[in-house]
């Protein structure tokens, strides 16, 4: 099991995409973090006592997509590239084949969010220092807004994970990360109330409640959006749990 | 541990040679220093940092032979090693393989090319519509062709082609001699010998591993051709 563990991180560590995608987030908390928001805001904007909290919540929503793609790519180029006929053969369990990746993703994860949710606000605060002006009092609960942030970048993750393991081709598995999102707020006109119960919505609704980023309309308390995104992860890591055990792996 | 190259291009296009075979010898629990030694086995030790992604075919063989024997592994399973590889890289696999063999390992090549294989197996397994056809020695699997003949130069051939004729021998005019199929060189020298006939050339022509392998599988090929194309 170590021994997956170990060779899954190396995976991870020594592909182009990793640290390709890593400098397009750099690239755009440059673009959104330093120059739209710390550069370009106004005085009053930075006197609200959530503006730090609202870039940890946007930096990580954003970019939490990005660490998706990157769980995507270390399950779908096993396939593309056929690299999965190594791994089903150094490790005789494919429960444990999965569960290193899972560990090897949740540590990617926890680090590539933290990380994130620092380098934004640091970023907004660099701009505003250079142009010499005053950030407001701020209000917020650092430990509050760690968990959720975490624990929402965990779930990008896992969300792209689960997709992949289940999608396997890595285009259409990139593809459905994109579209779910993007077409839930579509379904939410059909399902209205209900519409938080959705898997994006309800992450989306546990990053931001009691959070800084304000709270979505038709939201769900805390432990209600949890328990959502919980079911959802525990459902979608047992399919995939149960296809990877049965189907070949070609 | 077996030791398995079923497709050369099975590794990431972007990751070094050198991490492609750490990241195996991480899931296999080997040390990093034999990642160093099978590149350089392989010949592959000057591209190791290099994406394998731009590497030829006969450097994606090397590099699938390197991955199959990362774990010095007692069974090695090959299909197509010699696909792409230049002349001096099918020979090296060659030596590479029977050398592999010496030390006391097995080698198990599946391949097309009969003629390397001729060269380089000891024993042949031969398989036609997933059924076991043939499995000998190269040797005796050649032997036992019916295309393998004796050419013979004698004083006297007309007498000794006829005591062979007598004794059910095809026996075929050839070259200022004749051809005789389905006997050794020793038994047509003692029937020589026993006619008081003085033998000039006694020379066997081994039928090659094609034609035994066309010979054993002719009821067996899933797609046959008109002879002459037609």
């Amino acid at each position: 099991m170590i021994a997956s563990i170990k060779s899954e991180f190396r995976k991870v560590l020594s592909i182009r995409s990793t640290y390709v995608i890593l400098l397009i987030g750099v690239a755009l908390n440059m673009l959104f973090a330093f120059y739209v928001t710390g550069w370009q805001l106004d005085k009053e904007s930075l006197m609200s006592p959530t503006f730090m909290g609202s870039q940890v919540v946007s930096s990580v929503s954003a970019l939490g997509l990005f660490a998706g793609i990157i769980a995507i790519l270390l399950v779908t180029h096993e396939y593309r590239y056929n690299t999965i006929m190594y791994t089903l053969t150094a490790n005789k369990s494919r429960t444990q084949v999965l569960l290193a990746k899972l560990v090897t993703l949740t540590v990617f994860a926890l680090i590539f969010t933290a990380f994130f949710a620092i380098l934004s606000p640091l970023l907004s605060l660099l701009a505003i220092h250079i142009r010499h002006l005053e950030l407001g009092a701020q209000d917020f609960d650092a430990w509050n807004l760690a968990w959720r942030s975490l624990l929402s970048g965990w779930t990008y993750v896992i969300y792209g994970f689960v997709l992949a393991m289940i999608i396997r081709v890595q285009v259409g598995t990139i593809a459905a990360l994109l579209l779910i999102p993007t077409v839930e707020p579509l379904i939410g006109l059909v399902l209205k109330q209900k519409q938080a119960y959705l898997p994006f919505m309800a992450l989306n609704n546990l990053l931001t409640v009691g959070g800084e980023g304000g709270a979505p309309t038709n939201s769900l308390s805390d432990h209600r959006a949890a328990a959502v995104v919980g079911v959802y992860v525990v459902v979608g890591l047992l399919v995939a749990w149960f296809l990877f055990l049965r189907r070949d792996a070609n | 541990m077996v030791g398995v190259l079923l497709e050369a291009k099975a590794f990431h296009p972007t990751r070094s040679a050198r991490s492609h075979l750490k990241v195996l010898a991480d899931a296999g629990n080997i040390p990093h220093s034999r990642v160093a030694e099978v590149l350089d086995i392989v010949g592959l030790k000057d591209v190791a940092k290099k994406r394998p992604g731009k590497f030829s075919l006969g450097m994606a063989q090397r590099l699938g032979v390197a991955a199959a024997i990362l774990g010095k592994p007692k069974y090695l399973i090959l299909d197509e090693p010699a696909n792409g590889l230049d002349p001096e890289g099918i020979a090296w696999l060659r030596d590479f393989l029977k050398n592999y063999a010496d030390e006391g390992n097995a080698v198990f090549v599946s391949s097309h090319l009969l003629s390397e294989m001729a060269l380089m197996a000891d024993n042949v397994v031969v398989i036609g519509k997933g059924k076991l056809i043939a499995n000998s020695s190269m040797d005796v699997l050649v032997a036992g062709n019916g295309n393998s003949t004796v050419f013979v130069r004698s004083t006297k051939p007309k007498i000794l082609q006829a005591a062979l004729a007598k004794d059910g021998h095809v026996v075929t005019p050839k070259d200022g001699g004749f051809t005789v199929a389905g006997l050794k060189t020793d038994d047509i020298g003692k029937l020589a010998f026993r006619q008081g006939i003085a033998i000039l050339e006694l020379a066997p022509h081994m039928a090659s591993l094609e034609d035994t392998f066309l010979e054993l599988t002719a009821s067996a090929q899933e797609y046959q051709t008109q002879k002459g194309g037609k």
